[in-house]
């Protein structure tokens, strides 16, 4: 007995050295990871840690409403932001016979494929129209990953303290995936709430305890058996956003499969009709309208015969699955913003429509613009902005 | 020596696997058995929000994405309760015709925190009232303790905006002074200050040493006063920059001015943060409230000055007294900036501070109405909207 007590005191012992000695390696190996690989296998807390102590080295930073923003004066090789988060450079104060424009939007409208903040399409569009003689400021207020919820909300707290007189949106695609792929849903219209599709912090530390270990959560990342906490952060799923379920199930070919032989990603999107993508797309526009900022809505624009859809790489098969749902989506949201423009009377800019989508040289994947697609994006704002009247020549 | 490091061994591993114990008995009874109180005290921000996800009716409140935490849909606990949709009181049915909504959006202070029953709250005794004054209404009390304007912005714009309200009742303005204002230093430029000057969201919640992780060291270090609940850290996700728990840590421990205040002033942070904030918030309310045709109607917050004793988070007398000194201008100020938005957007305003009694009798402490309280804010809110034709032959003033 006294034997095996030793016996069982000294396994102990040199498991839990063994133990911490992993957990202390796993730790340094973290610490000395890359940006993207940190966000990889980092835990939530090493991840906000290192956003406290690195403020202007990341792209990002975390805010207390809209979750994260631009960080303010990042710099890296031809990309920056001002010091109030804007892609592009200070703002300076506003000369007289100036028309500001302010950019909304996501990744597209910062346009996060260009590494040059100046070819990005609102500094296209501000040359642009500073070539054609309509003396503009443009701001690139885009932000990747952004719903029309984060949307509407930095134009109340931040944008609509700058002394801007019109708003371009260019959006939906983030609000498909990040709050319409809800199942079950509330049946009452009324009862739903943006909780169901996101949860904040409830979601952000939506993991099991022994993924506090550095040394497990690296091994159960790598093989895919848990998430990202970098993912829990930004994206804070609900367990009802089943979005997570259907990229996992097209990545290992295993589509349809679990919920998705009950119910099909269209249904789902039927049943979660963008009724929170038109409330908040109008009160953007009413707030605008009642603060005399124009606005104008842009449709959104997709080139169906990119080989990328944007987040992923899939099996060709899992690719079109995936391409065709995200088209569908589309669609709805711009007629979405086809009825909020009449409704309000307001101008839209139906761009898919007059702009060359099929052309791959414009396109970087499916939705995102090379330089020269955004030139052609930012030309062609800037000549309905003319055409219509919405600014004038000087 | 052999002995001696077996005997080491031994104690170690019966410390290690005593404490292991330990500590599943009480992480099994915060999990399982803990009511709201000990929880919102003593449990980890991971604890609590396992407790949310699982029960959400039972627990008051919930986490939300975008304004932090709010009421829980369906909670019900003695003869309080929320109704679907998450507003302090019953289901609202669909509005029949001729009927007025009137939406009530503020703190504590229109959730009417220290009134146990949802039927005794202002806002539910507004609707009676007015119901028995013959106007025929419905009134929601959308008020949630802990909210800033930011939420209540927020809140109007994401949840509010989609039912079909004809009326809003704006009154807060408390915890936009001592959650956002009380903040050192700040930017010059009044264009780069930004609320993560004063609330960090994550980085604030998760704010803590990782020995908290652990139940049993958390308890003992928040029962001796040396680290603050998890769920504070929730609600208030203070930046380092804000100065409001410091300021309370000083009222507590009765050595204020020290640290920080020694160099500068509450009152000089006040002065120096103006409610710039506030200010736009609310004029952001009005516009789109006014744009999606409800009548927006401020009211100015009543401080309870009836006594020197009254208190609210510090009872200590002198800390009471600091405490009044500071809130009094700040809340005046604030009510000024209400005063000037009326006037700039041509709505109403009652001006309940000065129209209100200064009754000890009406107030649970400085800031919170009794049912007493409750009843006669309410009647004076009735007679205000009456009085000035905004319900009665109800017009809409944006028309």
């Amino acid at each position: 007995m006294n034997r095996f007590v030793r016996f069982l005191c000294v396994w102990v012992v040199i498991f839990l050295i063994g133990f911490l000695s992993l957990e202390i390696g796993a730790n340094i190996y973290i610490h000395f990871l890359d940006e993207e690989k940190f966000g990889h296998y980092a835990s939530t807390k090493q991840i906000i840690k290192r956003l406290q102590e690195n403020k202007g080295h990341f792209k990002i930073t975390i805010h207390p409403i809209v979750g994260y923003i631009p960080t303010p004066n990042y710099r890296k090789g031809m990309n920056k932001h001002n010091i109030y988060g804007f892609r592009g450079d200070e703002l300076g104060e506003k000369k007289e016979g100036e028309v500001w424009i302010v950019c909304v939007g996501e990744s597209t409208t910062y346009d996060s494929d260009i590494e040059d903040w100046e070819k990005a399409y609102p500094a296209q569009l501000e040359r642009y129209l500073n070539e054609k003689g309509v003396k503009v400021k443009v701001i690139n207020a885009g932000v990747d990953g952004w719903t029309s919820f984060e949307i509407l909300l930095d134009f109340m707290f931040r944008i609509s303290k700058f002394p801007v007189d019109i708003i371009i949106y260019y959006g939906g695609l983030n609000d498909i995936g990040q709050t319409r792929f809800v199942y079950p849903v509330k049946s009452k219209l009324l009862e739903r709430d943006i909780f169901s599709a996101r949860q904040g912090i409830s979601g952000a530390l939506n993991y099991p305890f022994w993924e506090e270990s550095s040394f497990l959560r690296i091994i159960l990342v790598k093989y895919g058996i848990a998430i990202p906490h970098g993912d829990l952060f930004l994206l804070h799923y609900s367990p009802e956003n089943l979005i997570k379920e259907f990229i996992i199930q097209l990545s290992k070919n295993t589509y349809p499969s679990g919920i998705f032989k009950k119910i099909s990603p269209e249904e789902i999107l039927s049943l979660n009709s963008p009724i929170w993508f038109e409330n908040n797309i109008s009160n953007l526009v009413l707030l605008a309208g009642s603060k005399e900022v124009k606005p104008v809505l842009v449709k959104y624009m997709y080139n169906k015969s990119s080989q990328s859809n944007v987040f992923f790489t899939f099996h060709p098969d899992a690719e079109e699955i995936f391409k065709k749902v995200l088209i569908g989506g589309i669609d709805e949201m711009n007629t979405v913003l086809g009825n909020v423009s009449k409704k309000l009377n307001i101008p839209l800019f139906d761009l898919p429509t007059v702009f060359p989508v099929e052309s791959p040289d414009l396109f970087k994947d499916m939705v995102h613009n090379s330089e020269e697609g955004a030139k052609v994006k930012a030309e062609l704002i800037g000549d309905f902005l003319i055409n219509n009247q919405i600014v004038s020549k000087r | 020596m052999r002995k001696k490091i077996k005997i080491f061994l031994i104690s170690t591993i019966l410390f290690l696997i005593g404490f292991i114990i330990l500590e599943i008995i009480v992480d099994v009874y915060i999990h399982y058995f803990a009511d709201e109180e000990f929880l919102t005290q003593y449990a980890s921000l991971r604890q609590l929000v396992k407790r949310f996800q699982r029960d959400k009716s039972k627990s008051r409140l919930s986490p939300h994405p975008y304004t932090g935490y709010t009421l829980s849909p369906g909670y019900e606990k003695d003869c309080n309760k929320h109704n679907s949709y998450g507003f302090r009181g019953e289901e609202l049915e669909e509005k029949k015709d001729g009927e007025i909504w009137i939406v009530c959006l503020g703190e504590s202070t229109t959730y009417d925190y220290h009134i146990k029953c949802w039927e005794k709250a202002y806002p539910a005794q507004l609707e009676r009232y007015l119901n028995e004054k013959g106007v025929k209404v419905k009134v929601i009390n959308a008020g949630v303790d802990g909210w800033t304007s930011f939420e209540v912005l927020i809140d109007f714009a994401l949840r509010i905006t989609r039912f079909p309200v004809d009326i809003l009742i704006y009154y807060g303005g408390f915890n936009d002074i001592i959650f956002t204002r009380m903040v050192y230093p700040l930017p010059d430029n009044v264009w780069e200050r930004d609320i993560t000057y004063a609330r960090s969201g994550a980085i604030g919640m998760l704010n803590y040493p990782f020995w908290e992780n652990s139940s049993v060291i958390r308890m003992i270090l928040i029962k001796a006063g040396l680290t603050f609940p998890h769920f504070d850290l929730f609600v208030l996700n203070p930046s380092p920059g804000n100065r409001f728990p410091e300021f309370i840590v000083q009222l507590l421990k009765a050595n204020y001015p020290s640290g920080i205040y020694r160099e500068i002033p509450v009152e000089r942070i006040l002065t120096t943060n103006s409610p710039i904030w506030f200010r736009q918030n609310l004029e952001n309310l009005v516009c789109l409230a006014k744009s999606k045709s409800i009548t927006p109607v401020l009211i100015s917050y009543v401080l309870n000055e009836s006594t020197e004793k009254e208190s609210f988070i510090v009872s200590q007398a002198e800390a009471v007294r600091i405490f009044k000194q500071v809130i009094k201008p700040a809340v005046d100020e604030m009510n000024g900036v209400m005063g000037d938005v009326s006037k700039k957007y041509e709505i109403p305003y009652l001006d309940l501070a000065d129209e209100y009694p200064i009754d000890g009798g009406l107030f649970a402490d400085l800031i919170h109405n009794n049912e007493q309280g409750a009843i006669k804010k309410a009647e004076i809110i009735g007679e205000f909207l009456i009085n000035t034709g905004i319900v009665g032959g109800y017009r809409n003033l944006n028309e």
